[in-house]
């Protein structure tokens, strides 16, 4: 019971803030000078041309009925135009893109498996690293290793993600030439052509990401042998296998994972920089795209989507962190 | 989020003694202050650099290209006893001039966003901690929200929304540290959440102080050594959002050297001419390291078992 | 293409044009093009064509191509270009047994269909399909391609479109093969506007959903086998086309792919590297001068690039509605106080591999463009000169805080402070902000704008100087998304501009238009600064890979792959 009003109650909230992140997205980049209804006038435009094409596009009202316009049509769909030629965008319609001649969600939807292909498995080998790094790292704290790594890991989180991919690209794609340079290949159609293109991409990710949870895990690590009950569990004679494996770990992962569910939701919801850099067509690359194209609708649903990855794993990540520490509670 | 360890009210001595500290115990942490320095040095300077070294760093010098293709004529980038770091191709400015300067846009932008981002953070922070309630609520879920958002894309558009008249600057100050604090606000709420529970707060608030007071009295002096650790790796992280939005076109408007600019520029050039990229990436990769590691080190130092996220 | 890839293909105002042109000594010819491996090109094999864009624009009214690029493969009109390297553009037949007659002192054009004419679905192409094609782009759900035919068709300015079964009577087809066109006013380039890709046919009744943007049937030697959005488009041979009734289209390839979505410097790469598929393979954008440099020193990859002899005006606009730019005598002062040496190696490290300095608004290849100058400096200019003719102008102390806006693209802010330096010379301060190009491009077509100066360059549409002037300088085109950036409204120059259009024979209407070009630039509403010049990479199997002087881009209607 007690769960369920909980749900619940975190799903009002979600619906919430995405209205709210909805709105300001849409008043934000409705206020840019652009006229997204100039890019359906044809050349050369003329007034009458233009008046007919932001009436098409439902670009005629003010920003806010647009809005609620935008809101109607994920519940009831939406027509543009009338006749023969009126664009349907079925229920749930999340916008229709007229610069791409079609719907934002089935955009969204076609560039899924790249950029859950590049963030689960980037998450995974950054999670193996940095975690094992971490952990090795506080229990051989001051040791060279630990300095040694721990410098590592601010370089890491020092450099820049374009500079790092763009060197990765230089180095290994075109002068080793040992992957290649960029580009996706789906799972389904060559999955040796899919580990493969994605093996550069991956690695700068989590690089990247790794040197950032290297450190969170040490600090938790650290933290954790410092408390009381693992200094007991030492001082009964626990093998340190088991200290560590049982007892340390358990409390550092927990803050490990919650961070970890937040940076997993963000790269769901596109890696912008990551992608352009390796020219794959993935979420990131569809917003950075719509940005640069002011391709409002399909804008709106980008930031959206990524909005509501970020939401729900933040739910999840409280769910979990309910079921592994009975003493949080669930507010 | 742990609580820190021992009541440390009104600890402005012991701060900086904390400083002290980890320079002289953290040799990591000392470069890093050495690093710091000498970009600052280097901002500061940056004018007199260049006249000594002869230079400007808006000056076209067609001269000092290559005439059959553009690039700086010489090796090595065309660093020469005139050019100390060569030059850019196809305008032949001078890059050692551009470097220094674009220290001071770095660190200016970085520096004032960061103030930005503490004031709003320490006190969003501060507030959602000791009020608690909806408020505490509604400031936990915004943070939340806004640490994964695709803020880039905002800052990209927000520029482009500002008037000319508004200095870029300022908006990319404001921009960059309003999309900074909620990091800062995760650390001081759970900060506050701790101390409130403390008898000093406590029987201040007992006794009737306001909750302006009680922030400016009692809250604020022990908030001090956490947000300087929050702040100090701040810094590195917003220097780096204004080479980001120079590097997608969004930041300093030229002529105004800046080091994301730079890089931008030389990641197309890459491969005729590497040098141009080294030192304008070499520069920024200094300011963030040498931020991210006396941040550490100070945070080691302060508290050992405080833990920061991100 | 997708508007965005459109701008970049012709380059639009803003979209200045990214290369230039080898020295004249190591390519004695520079538009004869390159041949890959020197054997004769046969009919056959695989050509890939690397696009940056995420779309390639099937249905032909959502075109802004040119007549000659990647759309030419799949859609044929009435009317071709014919391009020779070396001459000017000339308008050919296409589908139509000439290029137009007209009657009616220009208002009425009258066009014969050729035999044996089919779609790729096997039907025959009538001229109620020539009909159909256009009176769909008037419909708002198709309406993003060229429309300079929109305004001259007697009631375009109110009709919306034939699907709700309403006709556009100007469109007359007395029978099958007849189709004729009543303009509003004499109009003597109908035969060039009847070349443009919007104005294909469309089977009769067909293509009245967005699907057809993505499986067209098509009237070209090409037909499309897939479409895949962001990621490729193939075509294959249409069966139905025959050869001998279109001269302009070789049709080597047998196949055509086009990879979409693709990073430019990525492309460069790939093709410098000519592994593999890439050796029959071209990029769709303009080498970058980062690239030209490095390749200065590689004889075997500069052998596969391909410089235009000549390209888009690339120019400084000064809005001449405000503050001191509204004043001619300021603006011709800045017609010294620019560097065009240093401008030409911002765009491309050097002169020649920028192209050659403009004087004329009517760009080289175009027929009638008449050579003068009437601000002669020298390749730097004269500041010191540009100061006294401002202290003239009543600006003893120069011009402070003039905002020049500038689209990112295409290095666009290296270039405008290549200008901003020289113009500080003169005592003139400028301002560059810089935005993204759709930003940019909202910005500067905008009904009210807060600009002085911007920089802008421009490829025509068609081949007329008729394509070169009226969108720049008639005063019809300021704001509502047209791209008269300099704000320039003569009613003076407006009725020159409608008496050069009205008049059909070509070498008379050439005179009028030089009078034009010349008359424009005693007001100086713009500095010319170069014919910009673009340079393509190709990989070592592409063969007859030929840039003439217009457009500056690749007559795709030739490529082919050396067997």
């Amino acid at each position: 019971m007690r769960v369920a009003r909980f749900v619940l109650g975190r799903l009002v909230a979600v619906i919430v803030v995405l209205f709210v992140l909805g709105l300001i997205t849409y008043g934000v980049f409705y206020l840019l000078p652009a006229d997204p209804a100039r890019l359906s006038c044809g050349r050369p435009c003329t007034p009458q041309g233009l008046a007919t094409a932001r009436a098409f596009m439902g670009f005629d009202h003010p920003w806010i009925v647009q809005y609620l316009q935008f809101v109607g049509g994920i519940f009831a769909g939406r027509t543009f135009g009338s006749g023969v030629t009126a664009i349907h965008c079925t229920a749930p319609c999340f916008g229709y893109s007229f610069q791409q001649s079609q719907d934002v969600l089935s955009l969204i939807v076609s560039r899924l498996p790249v950029t859950f292909s590049l963030a689960i498995g980037a998450a995974i080998i950054w999670l193996l690293i940095g975690v094992g790094i971490g952990v090795l790292s506080a229990l051989k704290h001051g040791s060279i290793l630990d300095r040694v790594t721990m410098a590592g890991a601010v370089a890491g989180v020092s450099a820049p993600a374009y500079v790092i991919g763009l060197l990765a690209i230089i180095i290994f794609g075109l002068n080793l030439n040992v992957v290649p340079d960029n580009g996706y290949v789906p799972l389904t159609q060559n999955p040796v052509g899919w580990l493969w293109h994605l093996i550069t991409p991956w690695l700068v990710l989590a690089f990247l990401q790794a040197a950032i949870y290297a450190r969170l895990t040490r600090t938790q690590m650290l933290d954790v042998l410092n408390e009381d009950f693992v200094r007991t569990a030492r001082a009964k004679g626990v093998s340190e296998r088991s200290v560590v494996g049982k007892h340390a770990l358990r409390n550092v992962l927990l803050p490990v994972i919650t961070v970890f569910g937040i940076d997993l939701g963000s790269l769901l919801g596109g890696a912008i920089i990551t992608e352009t850099v390796f020219s794959m067509p993935g979420v990131g690359a569809l917003l950075i795209g719509a940005v640069h194209s002011l391709d409002l609708p399909l804008l709106l649903g980008c930031t959206l989507f990524a909005a509501f990855l970020i939401v729900i794993a933040n739910f999840l990540v409280d769910l979990f962190y309910g079921v592994l520490d009975p003493r949080a509670r669930l507010t | 989020m742990t609580s820190v360890s021992a009541p440390r009210s009104h600890q402005g001595s012991s701060l900086s003694a904390a400083l002290l500290r980890t320079v002289r115990t953290d040799r990591w942490a000392l470069a890093g202050v050495i690093a710091i320095v000498l970009l600052v040095f280097v901002a500061a300077a940056a004018p007199l650099l260049a006249a000594i070294e002869g230079q400007d760093p808006n000056t076209y010098n067609i001269g000092a290209l290559n005439p059959n293709n553009g690039l700086p004529a010489g090796a090595l980038g065309g660093i020469s006893g005139k050019h100390w770091f060569g030059v850019e191709p196809l305008t032949g400015r001078d890059l050692f001039a551009r470097v220094c300067y674009g220290a001071r846009t770095s660190f200016l932008i970085g520096l004032a966003a960061t103030v930005v981002a503490v004031v709003v953070g320490t006190l969003l922070g501060a507030g959602a901690g000791y009020l608690g309630g909806w408020f505490n609520r509604v400031i936990t879920w915004l943070t939340d929200v806004l640490l994964g958002f695709p803020y880039l894309v905002f800052m990209i558009a927000l520029g482009a929304i500002a008037p000319p008249s508004v200095p870029r600057p300022l908006l990319l100050t404001l921009v960059i540290g309003f999309f900074g604090w909620p990091s800062i606000t995760r650390i001081v709420r759970s900060q506050t959440l701790a101390l409130r529970e403390r008898k000093f707060v406590s029987s201040a608030r007992a006794m009737g102080a306001s909750p302006w007071h009680v922030f400016r009295t009692e809250l604020l002096p022990n908030l001090w050594a956490p947000i300087i650790v929050v702040a100090t790796l701040n810094i590195p992280s917003n220097i780096g959002f204004e080479a980001a939005l120079s590097f997608l076109g969004a930041g300093i408007p030229p002529p105004t050297a800046s080091w994301g600019q730079s890089i931008s520029t030389a990641s197309d050039w890459i491969n005729s001419d590497p040098m141009f990229l080294l030192f304008p990436s070499a520069a920024l990769f200094l300011a963030t390291w040498s931020f991210n590691i006396f941040g550490d080190g100070l945070r080691d130092a302060l508290d050992p078992r405080m833990v920061v996220r991100r | 293409m997708d508007r965005r890839g459109f701008l970049r293909l012709v380059g639009v105002a803003g979209v200045a044009t990214g290369a230039g042109a080898f020295l004249a000594a190591c390519n004695a010819n520079p538009t004869q093009g390159s041949s890959g491996s020197g054997s004769t090109t046969k009919a056959g094999g695989t050509l890939y064509q690397l696009s940056d864009t995420p779309s390639f624009h099937l249905d032909p009214a959502k075109s802004q191509s040119l007549a000659t690029t990647s759309t030419g493969w799949i859609h044929r009109r009435l009317t071709a270009w014919d391009l020779t390297p070396g001459q000017d553009a000339k308008v050919a037949a296409d589908l139509a047994t000439d290029t137009g007659k007209s009657s009616d002192n220009g208002a009425t054009w009258t066009y014969t269909l050729k035999d044996n004419l089919k779609f790729s679905d096997g039907s025959p192409i009538t001229s109620a399909d020539i009909k159909w094609g256009i009176e769909r782009t008037f419909d708002p759900a198709f309406s993003s391609g060229l429309s300079y035919h929109k305004s001259l068709l007697a009631g375009g300015d109110s009709y919306t479109g034939p699907f709700a079964g309403k006709s556009l009577d100007s469109i007359e087809t007395p029978d099958a093969k007849t189709v004729v066109f009543h303009l509003v006013r004499p109009y003597g380039d109908w035969p060039w506007i009847a070349s443009l890709i919007t104005l294909s046919p469309v089977p009769h009744g067909k293509g009245t959903d967005a699907s057809y943007d993505t499986s067209a049937i098509t009237s070209g030697p090409y037909q499309v086998s897939d479409y895949q959005k962001s990621v490729s488009v193939t075509l294959v041979r249409n069966p139905h086309w025959d050869h001998t009734t279109d001269p302009n289209r070789l049709a080597l390839p047998d196949k055509i792919i086009t990879q979409l979505s693709q990073d430019d410097s990525v492309i460069s790469q790939r093709l410098i590297a000519d592994n593999g598929n890439d050796q029959f393979a071209f990029g769709a954008s303009f080498v970058d001068p980062a690239q030209l440099a490095a390749l200065q020193n590689k004889p075997d990859v500069k052998s596969r690039v391909v410089t235009s002899n000549a390209g888009a005006i690339d120019y400084l606009a000064m809005n001449c509605t405000k503050g001191p730019l509204a004043n001619p005598a300021v603006r011709k002062a800045f017609q010294y106080a620019v560097d065009r040496s240093a401008f030409q190696v911002a765009v491309a490290g050097t002169a020649a591999l920028a192209g050659p300095f403009a004087t004329t608004l009517i760009t080289p290849g175009i027929a009638g463009r008449e050579v003068y100058d009437l601000y002669p400096t020298g390749p730097t200019g004269d500041q010191a000169k540009a100061k006294q003719m401002l202290a003239a102008a009543g600006y003893p102390n120069g011009l402070q805080g003039l905002n020049m806006v500038v689209s990112t693209e295409n290095n666009g802010p290296a270039r405008a402070q290549a200008l901003q330096q020289a113009l500080a010379k003169a005592g003139i301060q400028v301002n560059i902000q810089s935005m993204d190009d759709d930003t940019y491009q909202a910005t500067v077509t905008a009904n009210t704008v807060s600009y002085d100066l911007t920089y802008g360059g421009w490829q025509p549409d068609f081949p007329s100087p008729n394509g070169n002037i009226e969108p720049l300088f008639a005063s019809s085109e300021v704001g509502n998304g047209g791209y008269n950036l300099s704000r320039y409204s003569n009613p003076d120059v407006d009725n020159m501009i409608h008496d050069a259009q009205g008049t059909t024979d070509p070498t008379e209407a050439g005179k009028k238009w030089a009078a034009v070009d010349k008359r424009i630039m005693q007001d100086a509403p713009i500095v010319p600064l170069i014919y910009s010049r673009n340079s393509f990479l190709h990989g070592s199997k592409v063969d007859n890979f030929q840039v003439p002087d217009f457009p500056a881009y690749p007559n795709y209607l030739k490529i082919g792959i050396a067997q």
